[in-house]
């Protein structure tokens, strides 16, 4: 979970970033709606969506990226700072959908600022159609000091 | 009549500061960490988050980049803020985001989003003509230091000749 430690110096290329499964219901994307501010009828209001040709409401896409950084985070831990976020939407997501975040990854460096850990991210529903992709994350982490 | 295409290459350079009118506020940090299902501690208790190095909790990264918070405005009958800018009656869908935050978002941070329009381009994709939009918007504090930058990427279906969607 979120408060678990992981050290840079254990992270290595191919490690798998902990999947994160969530399940959409039209009760947490409203939640979303009000936390950002977003009062858009077409993330809540069925009638209006097909009104407008879509099967459904479906989720704002920026809520993709709140997963996703969910993900990285846990799996970082709480010494870790995300850097970099990016994702593509491919395909549109609805209530009922079960999405798993997915990642591996891709790079492990060591600078001046910390230890920077890149990893390739993906979101899939349960169709197995990938939800986001292309997606990357770039985290920060403390290096251990005195070797 | 201008085009789909003519409207949206005039939003290239526009720019916008929206100002929050207070501070972000520990509620608001729990209620995107509820939205999201994110349960972390760093957003939620402040021991925690002090032992984590941090001066307080702070925000789930990618709240600050959603701009419509910033804006001071009432809202139309589709929900849609008024205030929100010149891309409010184009309604363009998202096709990605790009983040990158340079520091820890705390409950008093007063947000400031700076908006520009950086590019506008047509792609053809296999399901048809498609034009995209490339907004940044950077965001500062009232100390003026940097936090984050979004660079997102919306995308609109120019209509058919026929007139259809």
């Amino acid at each position: 979970m979120a408060a678990q430690i992981r050290n840079f110096q254990d992270i290595q290329i191919g490690d798998e970033i902990t999947p994160l499964l969530k399940e959409i219901g039209i009760a947490r994307m409203m939640a979303y709606g009000a936390a950002t501010w977003d009062f858009i009828r077409l993330h809540y209001d069925a009638d209006y969506a097909r009104e407008l040709g879509f099967e459904a409401p479906f989720v704002d896409g920026q809520m993709m990226g709140g997963f996703l950084a969910q993900q990285v985070q846990d799996w970082a831990g709480p010494g870790a700072f995300l850097r970099k976020l990016a994702f593509r939407n491919r395909v549109m997501a609805y209530p009922g959908d079960s999405l798993t975040c997915h990642g591996v990854v891709t790079e492990v460096s060591s600078t001046n600022e910390g230890g920077i850990v890149e990893c390739d991210l993906w979101i899939e529903n349960q169709r197995g159609e990938k939800v986001v992709e292309p997606a990357s994350a770039q985290l920060r982490f403390p290096l251990q000091t005195g070797g | 009549m201008p085009s789909l295409l003519e409207k949206l290459n005039k939003t290239i350079g526009q720019e916008i500061i929206l100002q929050a009118p207070d501070e972000i506020g520990r509620s608001s940090l729990r209620q995107y960490a509820l939205a999201i299902g994110d349960f972390n501690p760093l957003y939620s208790n402040r021991e925690f988050a002090e032992a984590q190095g941090f001066r307080d909790v702070m925000a789930p990264p990618t709240l600050i980049c959603d701009t419509w918070q910033y804006v001071d405005s009432d809202m139309d009958e589709l929900g849609d803020l008024i205030g929100r800018g010149p891309t409010r009656e184009l309604k363009g869908l998202r096709a990605g985001n790009e983040y990158e935050f340079f520091q820890a978002i705390h409950p008093d941070d007063v947000i400031s989003a700076h908006w520009k329009v950086k590019d506008v381009y047509e792609r053809t994709t296999r399901s048809g003509l498609i034009i995209f939009q490339v907004i940044e918007t950077t965001f500062y504090n009232q100390r003026e230091e940097l936090l984050a930058r979004n660079t997102e990427t919306m995308f609109y279906r120019p209509p058919s000749p026929e007139g259809e969607k």
